[in-house]
């Protein structure tokens, strides 16, 4: 008797991983190697919709600081470094994320980022260019702010928080 | 997982659907955070049947009722006023755009 791998996985990862078990004390490691298969499939897709996810906020919050100078505050590059962090977190949890993968998605992410700049055009009615991103501008840049209050320092990344 | 993804589904079509019951009850209380919660609540669904294709408008149809009932208590508590609607049209939960009618912000005579 075979197993309906697919139609498993949409009910439960972990009767898949129970599934392979069985078959693998059984000896069956060819009906295992595809319930492994069908698993690590799902679970790397799960991984890459996270990570669209995050960057797509991300871009949000770049766009909009782009577009509105005037929305660099403190709040907001806190904001910029806590999804750079969970990002960069994401992806050293799963090292298969690599650059190229994030340039495959990023047409994607701008995308919805940029729906989300054009509701805000719409809602405040108000009309914009919308730029492009830069990596640099998404990952790495340090923005000025428009009022940064008196002996400011750059909030640190919280995985330089955890480290001390 | 699965099981997982359609607890997540319902958990992002109970807070677009709140959101639009928001916007229903106090339409001049309509935020940009409100807005935003819709989009993003959109995109994770999609997000999540891109990955799990059983999720799709079938198993949506199902919780339906259940989810916008969940809802709109929500919605009730939040707003501190009474829902009459019955349900939400898919339409107005997966396509319309709320961020284009913006009454100024002014709470309307009574």
């Amino acid at each position: 008797m075979k197993t309906d791998w697919e139609d498993l996985i949409t009910v439960s990862d972990f009767l898949v991983m129970l599934e392979i078990k069985k078959y693998l004390d059984a000896g069956n490691y060819a009906e295992a190697k595809k319930g492994m298969d069908i698993l690590v499939d799902f679970e790397i897709k799960t991984e890459q919709y996270d990570l669209l996810a995050m960057l797509e906020q991300l871009m949000y919050e770049v766009l909009e600081a782009k577009i509105f100078p005037q929305k660099r505050t403190v709040k907001w590059w806190i904001r910029v470094r806590d999804w750079r962090d969970k990002i960069e977190i994401h992806r050293s949890d799963n090292p298969y994320l690599e650059d190229d993968f994030v340039q495959s998605i990023w047409d994607e992410a701008y995308q919805r980022a940029v729906e989300y700049v054009e509701g805000g055009l719409r809602f405040f009615k108000r009309t914009a260019v919308i730029p492009n991103l830069e990596w640099e501008e998404v990952f790495t840049k340090e923005y000025k702010f428009r009022y940064p209050p008196k002996n400011f320092n750059h909030p640190k990344s919280t995985r330089d928080h955890v480290k001390s | 997982m699965s099981k997982a993804n359609q607890r997540a589904t319902e958990s992002h079509l109970e807070i677009l659907m709140m959101h639009i019951i928001k916007i229903l009850i106090q339409p001049y209380k309509k935020t940009m955070s409100w807005i935003n919660s819709i989009r993003n609540a959109r995109n994770r669904i999609i997000d999540i049947q891109q990955k799990n294709p059983s999720l799709n408008k079938n198993f949506l149809s199902k919780i339906w009722d259940m989810v916008f009932k969940k809802a709109k208590k929500r919605a009730e508590e939040e707003t501190g006023e009474k829902c009459d609607l019955e349900t939400l049209d898919w339409k107005d939960v997966f396509d319309k755009n709320w961020d284009e009618e913006n009454p100024d912000g002014e709470k309307p005579k009574k």
